[in-house]
């Protein structure tokens, strides 16, 4: 598989993972960051096991099939569905823990050098920005994205919803 | 007058120099069995108004006089008895046939299909004995002695079966992905089974004509259990996550043949496991002191 292809694999992937669109998550502009730390965190073997398994997911034509490949190639796996619970924390926390090593050990991979089993990493600043467990919340990352003129006169409101809600809500007021 | 005892030729008897051998047991409808036994002279025991199937993973160690050999293989059995034995079948709850109340040892194990990673264990099962057997690989990760250590000691069986006789490296696509944790919250407590000898049935093509082949295992120690023993039939299921079995999608009769079987998702009733004592134990110890 070339880099580019590894990259739309990767994008894809995570949309099915998080839940949120390829567009959305290239918008955080942490894909390039988060697919390098995984390469680098994962090491070769897995990440051609973690591959093979996402680009079965993506190329599945429908939701129920994308759902069985999902079911059977990722699920079942002791190697790759921790890897991907590890992927749905770094987008929706921007953090990522070290694997134990017995997690390479089953997977007769080696662990990559420099590696610290249970090492937290805290990733660089846009990563605590974009995260999406904010977004998911209708909230705001604290110190970083302001929250607009007049949202503390609003209820809170969940989801993806808040911009096209936020706005609509200002042009009733106004 | 009783009628005349069955002539029958001895096909030999296999001695294991090792065995690990842990059975999984699934509670089926009859109706997902019956097609699989069409033409053997078999039948499906019906436990708690259900057929039996099982998946014996098997590792072991045999010898000849100009060999050594180590085989891992999975068994996918159906839980049968004879034709010809039809109306003497013991009526038993699953929960007496996992704990050996079989005494009449009329059931047995009817292979339906075996992955096994040893050719000439394909070649010896098949043509000697009848077996279904066919040479496939495995990626495992399993209890063992040899492995019980602070760092890396492994408490939970996963077994995933290829149908190519090499593992692919992506370990995509496999006929089989099964998990047993017994740790489970849960599950009932471990008992003892005095489940051997376990029986089986074949059947070997002789001079064209189908012939049943008859056999038992006989485990020389008593298999660990995790079953409802006490449960008033049906039995219950064992704790969600205590069995966790997923068909693939490796092209193979046998991803079909499991797809059959198991496509309703059913419960796990019982686990049995027999672990052979090591024959012989070394201990290495390093001293501190240099040596002048």
């Amino acid at each position: 598989m070339t880099p580019s292809a590894k990259r739309a694999v990767f994008l894809a992937f995570s949309a099915e993972l998080t839940g949120y669109g390829e567009t959305e998550l290239e918008g955080t502009g942490n894909v390039d960051t988060y697919q390098a730390l995984v390469e680098q965190q994962a090491g070769p073997i897995i990440c051609d096991m973690f591959y093979a398994a996402a680009e079965g997911v993506v190329q599945a034509s429908g939701a129920a099939a994308r759902a069985e490949a999902m079911r059977i190639d990722v699920l079942a796996s002791p190697t790759v569905w921790p890897l991907c619970q590890a992927i749905v924390t770094l987008w929706y926390l921007g953090g990522w823990t070290t694997p134990p090593a017995s997690w390479y050990h089953g997977a007769n991979s080696p662990m990559p050098p420099g590696l610290t089993p249970g090492n937290p990493i805290t990733l660089a600043a846009q990563a605590y920005t974009a995260q999406l467990a904010y977004r998911a919340a209708g909230a705001h990352p604290p110190g970083a994205n302001p929250t607009g003129y007049g949202s503390w006169s609003l209820d809170p409101v969940f989801g993806d919803f808040v911009a096209a809600t936020l706005h609509a809500r200002l042009k009733v007021r106004s | 007058m009783a009628a005349k005892p069955q002539q029958t030729t001895p096909l030999g008897i296999f001695n294991y120099g090792s065995l690990q051998s842990m059975m999984v047991f699934f509670s089926v409808p009859a109706s997902v069995v019956r097609p699989l036994l069409a033409g053997t002279g078999l039948e499906p025991g019906i436990f708690d108004g259900n057929a039996l199937v099982n998946l014996n993973f098997e590792r072991y160690a045999s010898f000849g006089s100009t060999y050594s050999s180590v085989v891992d293989e999975v068994e996918f059995n159906a839980v049968v008895f004879p034709k010809y034995k039809a109306g003497q079948e013991p009526s038993l709850t699953v929960a007496q046939y996992l704990s050996g109340f079989d005494q009449s040892k009329t059931y047995g194990n009817y292979r339906i299909n075996v992955p096994c990673d040893s050719a000439v264990a394909v070649q010896a099962g098949s043509e000697k004995y009848g077996e279904v057997k066919f040479v496939a690989s495995f990626s495992f990760a399993v209890p063992d002695v040899n492995d019980a250590n602070a760092t890396s000691n492994v408490t939970t069986w996963w077994i995933r079966c290829y149908a190519t006789p090499t593992a692919p490296k992506t370990q995509l696509p496999y006929i089989f992905d099964l998990k047993v944790n017994t740790n489970t919250p849960g599950v009932p407590a471990l008992l003892v089974s005095s489940f051997s000898p376990v029986p089986a049935y074949a059947n070997l093509v002789v001079n064209t004509k189908k012939q049943m082949v008859t056999s038992a295992r006989v485990i020389f120690g008593v298999f660990k259990s995790w079953f409802n023993p006490e449960t008033t039939p049906p039995i219950a299921p064992l704790p969600a996550g205590t069995v966790t079995l997923t068909v693939g999608a490796a092209k193979h009769v046998m991803t079909k043949q499991m797809a059959g079987v198991f496509k309703h998702n059913p419960p796990a009733v019982g686990v049995l496991l027999f672990d052979s004592q090591p024959a012989a134990a070394s201990g290495h110890t390093l001293l501190a002191a240099t040596i002048q």
